[in-house]
């Protein structure tokens, strides 16, 4: 079965590898030349750098650098990158967050924090350790700590403080997330509550003895002497089997299921493609 | 109470010898051998001259409780301590008393020791129960009691019977039709098919510790009630005739067609066997079957326990202790704190959705625990006291299809909050189709004579207070979830509000499930002669 499976879908699986090659290689290329072309600072170490493009205009250009300078921490494990814009052409915040990070530095390791005025939304997207470190819980818990500032209009403070945290989670230290604990800790309670409940109700229920078991407690006898059977009529009539129905179900099932594992990040609500990086993140709106 | 004729000293029935025992000598005596009783009453000795088996009458002491009007019958004085019936500690001296004789009595086969150890048990799994359904002091108080019940019985006796059968057998493309004409002699009897006939002991307690094996059913003589008690029918034995007759109609129809005469050839008009079961139309014996009973008092209501003294089946009534139910709770919050703290993205929005989720299924919890609470209170699950009170509806309860245990409902709903992360709404919408199906009404209520089905119908007065806090949360919810405010502190807050009536539900749950796990104190009529029931 697995065998006929396979030979059916080579043509998929064949171009799906081209397309997977074609883009890694886009990116490699791409990946390069956008990183060589720009960058603010290069962590001679790593090779990471720090990246600010403040297309809305958000920052002034001291607070640009002093950012930059704040940012340069986070390149000990991956590309620090600062984005802003005023116009979205894709509808989700976290799509063009995805796309550029794709163009940017395809899936090598950085975190990109994005100011969507366009949606009024921030977002941070990672990929490769700062990805692996972070995940969209922490992505989320970083951009819940800091959207106020976005609303209340400091940029500089929200931008800075969202870095922090990035880098404070790299370094193994924990960052305030007291609403997520006390969330989890009451939704706990009430799942107990509920189970616990369920628990009592089963032991409770006093199970009625059936009509079966109260008659074969009884004593019963049922004899049956004297029988004789005579055959009174015997008939034929012609009633051809239908065979149609039985030959024809064999195995369908076998290629449907597989398609419907495609991945969909939690946070960020974007589908990783072909060639994209497989990182994520979180947002919030402000 | 009888004295031992060798020492004097007093005698009982022992359980596992089955027969009359002598603790002092250690002398045992067949039941049988002993059929007049000396009663002592009032520091008086009767002596019993009446033979027991001419009369249809033997003598006793009946206990009237002055608490309830409960009535109990014993030879020991054991019994003027306390009551069984509603707990109460008063129990005046008892009257000599001339009871209708049963026709037939399963003597006990548990012993007190037996029965406890049954009941601990069966409380083992129970870690909600209050302390005090635990304590050797409660414990004590069980008391093998001698329930009256109805025994009906069915004979067909050398009926003839002339009946008709068809088969087909397939034979390549043509089936062949068979017609046959059948005769035999049937025989059937059936013997002990029970029911209870005290009112004050539940059908639904009474039925839970079914059935009693009725081939140790012997002849009544009054020392089997040595050591033990008895208590007296109320049921008019026309309450289930119906019931009986069904149960042996049933029965009968599916087990004459296999016997070998006729297996094969397949019978399928059985209305002459049928008939042959209705025609026929004894009045019920009366049964003494042994049953293990314990009350205990919680607050001002009353909950039973009850072991079969046969074959040693429990069926309880256990309250929850609120404080037991926080603490368990509590701790078996600590390991879902865990899963849910490390494995689960919680943003704002998730969280506001998964406590919408469960406070709507506290919701329905509340809302079976109103409609079983319903059942209890008009009598619905119980036909001895619908026969007893005008009162009453007669009704026979019809489950319903849709009944889905609210066990296999859990796990359906808790597999929907595993899926949360990826569905997100749809999760929501999953869980109040769950929600509702489980929330369909787990019975139909028939009326024995017009066979109408009549809804329960629950009073608003019962039904606001969850209703009302189902759609306040509901409500904040859904406003919020469409709103998409900015500010988390928001969604929090609906959140919050969601919590704080998911735990009032489930207060109200601990009280309703304390309800429908005790009972109202019993209040007998004290009524003179209903001896002949
Ligand atoms: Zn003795
Ligand atoms: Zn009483």
């Amino acid at each position: 079965m697995l065998k006929r499976m396979s030979l059916q879908n080579t043509r998929f699986f064949f171009t799906v590898l081209l397309a997977l090659v074609a883009a890694i290689i886009m990116t490699l290329v791409c990946g390069t030349s956008v990183s060589a072309a720009k960058a603010d600072y290069t962590n001679p170490d790593t090779g990471y750098y720090v990246l600010i493009e403040d297309d809305a205009d958000l920052l002034t250009a001291s607070e640009e650098s002093e950012l930059a300078y704040k940012m340069r921490s986070v390149t000990e494990y991956g590309n620090a990158v600062f984005k802003s814009i005023d116009y979205n052409p894709y509808y989700y915040t976290s799509t063009f967050a995805h796309e550029y990070y794709d163009e940017l530095m395809g899936n090598k390791s950085g975190a990109v924090f994005l100011i969507d005025m366009d949606n009024r939304e921030l977002y941070l997207e990672m990929d490769g350790a700062i990805y692996k470190k972070l995940r969209e819980d922490k992505a989320n818990t970083i951009t819940d700590n800091t959207y106020s500032y976005a609303s209340k209009g400091q940029y500089y403070l929200c931008a800075n403080t969202a870095f922090e945290q990035v880098y404070q989670v790299l370094e193994g230290e924990r960052i305030a997330q007291p609403m997520k604990y006390t969330c989890a800790a009451l939704l706990a309670i009430l799942v107990a509550f509920i189970f616990n409940f369920g628990l009592i109700n089963r032991a409770s229920k006093l199970k009625s003895a059936s009509n079966n078991d109260l008659i074969t407690s009884a004593v019963r006898t049922v004899t049956l002497s004297d029988t004789s059977a005579r055959l009174v009529k015997e008939s034929s009539r012609y009633s051809p089997v239908v065979t149609s129905s039985s030959g024809s179900s064999g195995y369908r099932s076998s290629g449907g299921s597989r398609s419907s594992g495609s991945y969909r990040s939690s946070g960020g609500g974007h589908r990783s493609s072909g060639g994209g990086h497989r990182g994520g993140g979180g947002g919030h709106r402000f | 109470m009888l004295s031992c004729p060798s020492c004097g000293g007093i005698l009982r029935f022992e359980p596992h010898l089955q027969r009359i025992y002598c603790d002092n000598c250690r002398s045992n005596f067949a039941p049988e051998d002993y059929p007049n009783i000396k009663v002592a009453v009032e520091e008086k000795e009767i002596s019993l001259e009446r033979s027991y088996d001419e009369s249809a009458d033997y003598d006793v002491i009946r206990y009237t409780c002055p608490q309830c009007g409960g009535t109990i019958l014993s030879y020991d004085d054991t019994a003027a301590t306390f009551c069984s019936y509603c707990g109460s500690n008063a129990f005046i001296k008892g009257n000599l008393s001339q009871e209708k004789k049963p026709d037939t009595i399963i003597p006990f086969k548990l012993t007190k020791e037996d029965c406890e150890k049954k009941y601990r048990d069966s409380l083992t799994m129970k870690i909600f129960a209050p302390s005090k359904f635990k304590s050797s002091v409660t414990i004590d108080r069980f008391r093998g009691i001698y329930m009256p019940y109805w025994v009906y019985d069915f004979d067909i006796n050398n009926k003839r019977l002339a009946l008709t059968g068809s088969t087909e057998t397939r034979n390549g493309d043509f089936i062949t039709k068979k017609e046959y004409a059948l005769s035999g002699t049937l025989d059937a009897h059936y013997a002990g098919i029970s029911f209870d006939a005290a009112s004050k002991f539940s059908d639904n307690l009474s039925m839970a510790i079914a059935p009693f094996n009725y081939k140790d059913a012997t002849g009544f003589v009054p020392s089997y009630l040595l050591g033990f008690y008895a208590d007296s029918g109320d049921v008019s034995h026309s309450t289930y005739s119906g019931d009986a007759l069904n149960m042996a109609v049933d029965d009968l129809t599916t087990e004459f067609k296999r016997k070998p005469g006729f297996l094969g050839y397949g019978v399928s008009d059985t209305s002459q066997v049928t008939n042959a079961l209705r025609e026929q139309r004894t009045k019920p014996k009366i049964g003494m079957f042994p049953v293990w009973f314990l009350s205990t008092k919680v607050g001002k209501r009353i909950s039973y326990a009850v072991v079969n003294g046969q074959t040693g089946k429990v069926a309880a009534d256990i309250p929850v202790s609120p404080f037991k139910y926080l603490v368990w709770s509590l701790l078996l919050a600590i390991p879902l704190f865990l899963i849910f703290s490390s494995f689960c993205v919680l943003n704002p929005g998730r969280v506001l959705t998964l406590s919408l989720i469960l406070t709507i299924a506290s919701w329905v919890i509340s809302s079976c625990q109103l409609r079983e609470l319903y059942k209890r209170n008009h009598s619905l699950d119980d036909r001895g006291l619908q026969s007893m009170d005008a009162k009453h509806p007669h009704v026979t309860l019809v489950p319903n299809k849709v009944e889905s245990s609210i066990a296999a409902g859990f796990f359906i709903f808790f597999g929907a909050l595993l899926l949360m992360p990826f569905l997100g709404w749809i999760t929501l919408i999953i869980a109040l189709v769950i929600c509702n199906a489980l929330n369909s009404n787990s019975y139909k209520i028939k009326d024995t004579i017009t066979g109408k089905v009549i809804k329960p119908k629950i009073p608003l007065k019962e039904k606001l207070p969850s209703y009302l806090k189902l759609g306040i949360s509901v409500a904040a919810s859904v406003i919020i979830l469409f709103w998409t405010p900015v500010q988390d502190t928001i969604y929090y807050a609906g959140a919050a509000l969601c919590i704080i009536m998911t735990i009032l539900t489930y207060i109200d749950i601990i009280g309703q499930h304390n309800k429908l796990t005790t009972r109202e104190l019993p209040q007998f009529n004290v009524r003179g002669g209903d001896r002949n029931a």
